[in-house]
């Protein structure tokens, strides 16, 4: 019987996939997002962590720039 | 060398430089039976118009070709109405009746100063028109055009010719077709006269251009407005008029006869019906015996020590 | 700029959506048929001069055999294009072969016009009795106008002119550009931002477009002010034109236009008097696919800075929408590009190939003719810092797996690769994702199959 499940297809590129993984596996084993690791660049998790990831996205993006003081 | 089309101007701006042939024994003689010439000049007209009127920014100029003489007819970018204001740039689209008058008296008198340059003893047959002056003036201004920074529309040449070919132009014709190759600028014919004209077939192969001659010279405008008005843009997309077989004969530098074979410098590849001592073109000397050569090279050899 | 294309092309929509009986009355004005003329695909302008004197209908079959094989997508946007603005009516005949003729009106109008060239409905004024502006003054009055508009429309604090469009229709206009939110002050909207950076002639065309959209509710019928709008084009630059040739309609629309900078209205001891600017004549050639040439102000260096020669505050604050503004000169405003200020602009909805596009257009003539006229490091940049935004895309999706057979997974496969809706699959795994607005179908699908 064929099994349906409701989440979210996230498609990025590799360092991207390891960095939602490694953040997948930091978290305490109740808050786990990661449904299935499809290949190298998809990834299917919980509806849910949308936010989440883009948040943490955003933060990654943040502390590798340099801001020149104004 | 070649024009940078900008991107940001439509595709279809043209600017069309016409050569009329404004030859007096063409149009008087039994060659140009079917087609009178005021009728011609109606014709050619309507079709500037239309060319006007597809475009704001379309542009087109009309160089008259005389038996003795070129002259400039008509340039629509200088064209304007009301006396007030000086040329202004969209007063392209002249109102008909001004613009007609004023290509009409430029052309009568053209045509006038033509004939008072005449010589005394120019009645042998149907001479041929000035052919080679018009093209070189009509390349002239398409240069100036070019140099008018990036956005200009882009230039073609309709020749509209009638008389036979002078073999006295063939060296001043190629050379122009071979500039307007280099230039880019494809030169359109449309021949109204009795038989196929040499020159402008190859001037069409050579350059991308049409040639054309139409069967029923009645319906001239329609011809014209059909192949002749497509731009260059729309002209990988339309079905035009295919060569049919292009008349590849040069003629001699000598006597400006046409011939099949001949004999041709090996320096600059002139070509001549006899053999000469000496070419006329580059100077170089030929036809000298084997014995001579070899003292001729061997001074030559004891220069360079 | 693809962009004048869509704004002016829905212009020609909203001709076009004219109902018919209406549209066949503009063609009775022999210059709507030219500026619609103009407007056509190169290719269709071609078809109607090819036609203009042939009076029977031609079978498509005979049209399709004017063009290369290469062409015939052209071809068939070109035919669609005139038969939406019904210049070419389609016939089909009992053996079902359709043939395409010309409407008579515009044809015979056109003939008139290739033959005795227009002849304007009224005529500029003598000189003697006019005092004209130069075209300087005349071009720098239309670009003030302009600009005040536009700052007016904006923000309605920074213009200090008022202009005389009603409070209404600056809401009309400013409907789709600014976003009003309770007890803050009005922010331009994603779509507002682009407007800005798109060139004047679109703008004009967005504007005109509403404006006339608009009229229908104040009782104007739009068919009269495009007739109007489309006649003016015609008109000389700079020269007068008396008042007392307009009726109503049009005094009303000339008002409201003098604000934009078509217009100069002017007045005499005895009359009065309106000029049309550059703007009013150029507005037809902006129809199809051309650019204003107006001259460009901004040099971007490849160290990111940009200099724009201008001192208008319109292109400060246009600039201030990507680049960090750091000095403002006499006759300069010193920029620099990095990426907190795109990054700005791109929450704001601006995308890099709309400030790349802004930046080559308004090239300054110095820089202009080079290749590539904005730096390639620069404008490779812009699209890397784009690009950084959206690393990661997420679409909510259903999962499936656990397939009894390979036919069957096969078959919904297949099934959601028809809908468009087959994101990922594994054949080897027998796994796929499929798009989370197929579900209930995909149940359906299923539940079929298992009997």
């Amino acid at each position: 019987m064929v099994n349906a499940t409701r989440g979210l297809l996230i498609s990025c590129d590799i360092p991207m996939a390891q960095f939602i993984i490694s953040m997948n596996n930091s978290k305490p084993s109740n808050q786990k997002f990661i449904i299935h690791v499809l290949d190298d660049t998809h990834l299917f998790v919980q509806p849910h962590a949308t936010e989440m990831i883009r948040i943490a996205i955003a933060e990654f993006r943040e502390a590798n720039t340099y801001e020149k003081p104004a | 060398m070649a024009p940078i089309a900008s991107k940001l101007y439509t595709d279809d701006v043209s600017l069309v430089v016409l050569l009329l042939d404004t030859n007096p024994y063409f149009w008087t003689s039994s060659s140009s039976s079917s087609l009178s010439f005021s009728h011609f000049i109606s014709h050619v007209l309507s079709f500037v118009n239309s060319i006007l009127l597809l475009n704001q920014l379309n542009q087109v100029v009309i160089i008259a070709t005389g038996h003795n003489t070129c002259g400039y007819i008509y340039d629509s970018s200088l064209s304007s109405v009301s006396s007030s204001i000086s040329a202004n740039e969209s007063s392209g689209d002249a109102k008909m009746p001004a613009f007609c008058s004023e290509v009409l008296k430029s052309l009568e008198d053209f045509v006038k100063n033509d004939e008072s340059l005449s010589s005394v003893d120019a009645g042998n047959g149907v001479g041929s028109s000035l052919l080679s002056g018009s093209l070189s003036m009509a390349l002239c201004y398409v240069q100036r055009v070019f140099r008018t920074g990036p956005l200009h529309p882009q230039p073609r040449i309709l020749c509209l010719h009638g008389s036979p070919d002078g073999p006295e132009q063939y060296v001043a014709v190629m050379n122009s077709i071979f500039s307007a190759q280099r230039s880019m600028v494809p030169v359109d014919s449309c021949v109204i006269g009795a038989q196929h004209s040499a020159f402008l077939q190859q001037a069409s192969y050579i350059t991308g251009g049409v040639y054309l001659k139409p069967q029923y010279l009645d319906g001239l405008f329609q011809y014209l407005s059909t192949v002749f008005a497509t731009d260059l843009h729309s002209r990988k997309f339309i079905q035009l008029p295919k060569p049919v077989g292009v008349d590849f004969r040069a003629s001699c530098f000598c006597h400006k006869n046409t011939i099949d074979m001949g004999y041709i410098c090996s320096v600059c590849l002139s070509i001549f019906c006899m053999p000469h001592k000496k070419c006329s073109t580059c100077g170089s000397e030929y036809g000298q015996a084997q014995s001579d050569a070899s003292t001729l090279s061997g001074q030559k050899r004891k220069e360079p020590s | 700029m693809p962009q004048v294309k869509i704004i002016a092309k829905n212009f020609i929509d909203m001709v076009a959506s004219l109902p018919a009986v209406k549209l066949d009355m503009l063609y009775a004005n022999p210059f709507i048929c030219e500026a619609i003329l103009r407007s056509l695909p190169p290719l269709a302008k071609k078809y109607v001069l090819q036609m203009m004197y042939i009076d029977a209908p031609i079978p498509a079959k005979s049209l399709e055999e004017w063009v290369l094989p290469d062409g015939l997508s052209k071809h068939r946007v070109a035919i669609d294009r005139l038969i939406q603005l019904r210049v070419l009516s389609e016939t089909v005949d009992r053996k079902k072969e359709t043939s395409y003729e010309m409407n008579k009106k515009f044809q015979i109008n056109l003939q008139k016009q290739l033959i005795h060239g227009g002849i304007l409905p009224r005529e500029p004024m003598a000189s003697s009795s006019v005092i004209l502006p130069s075209s300087e003054e005349l071009e720098i009055y239309a670009l003030e106008q302009w600009e005040h508009f536009l700052l007016h429309l904006i923000s309605s604090n920074q213009s200090e002119k008022l202009t005389n469009f009603s409070s209404s229709m600056m809401k009309v206009f400013q409907r789709g550009l600014l976003s009003q939110r309770d007890k803050e002050a009005s922010r331009l909207t994603e779509y507002g931002f682009q407007f800005l950076l798109m060139e004047t002639n679109a703008q004009l065309w967005y504007i005109i477009r509403e404006y006339i959209a608009n009229a229908e509710e104040r009782g104007v019928d739009p068919a009269n002010i495009i007739s109007f709008l489309l006649e003016l084009s015609f008109h000389e630059t700079g020269q007068a034109y008396n008042i007392n040739t307009l009726n109503e309609v049009q005094l009303n629309t000339i008002k409201d236009l003098s604000d934009l900078g078509l217009v100069k209205l002017q007045q005499g001891r005895k009359e009065s008097w309106f000029l049309p600017t550059k703007l009013a004549t150029t507005l037809s050639v902006s129809l199809s696919d051309t650019a204003t040439r107006k001259q460009g102000y901004v040099v971007v260096e490849t160290n990111f800075k940009m200099y724009a020669y201008s001192t208008s505050k319109l292109h400060c604050e246009i600039m201030r929408l990507f680049a960090r503004i750091e000095y403002e000169l006499p006759n300069l405003i010193v920029g620099a590009i990095n990426k907190e200020s795109l990054y700005n602009a791109f929450d704001n909805g601006i995308t890099s190939d709309q400030i790349v596009s802004f930046l080559q257009q308004n090239a300054h003539p110095r820089v202009a003719e080079k290749v590539p006229t904005v730096p390639e490091n620069v404008t490779d940049q812009i699209r890397l810092w784009e690009s950084d935004l959206n690393r990661v895309e997420m679409a909510p999706a259903q999962f499936y797996d656990e397939f009894p057979s390979k036919d069957l997974f096969e078959a919904v496969c297949d099934f959601a690769r028809e809908y468009g809706a087959l994101l990922w699959d594994d054949s080897k795994k027998m796994q796929l994702v499929v798009k989370g607005e197929l579900h209930n179908e995909m149940r359906e699908f299923l539940r079929r199959q298992k009997q």
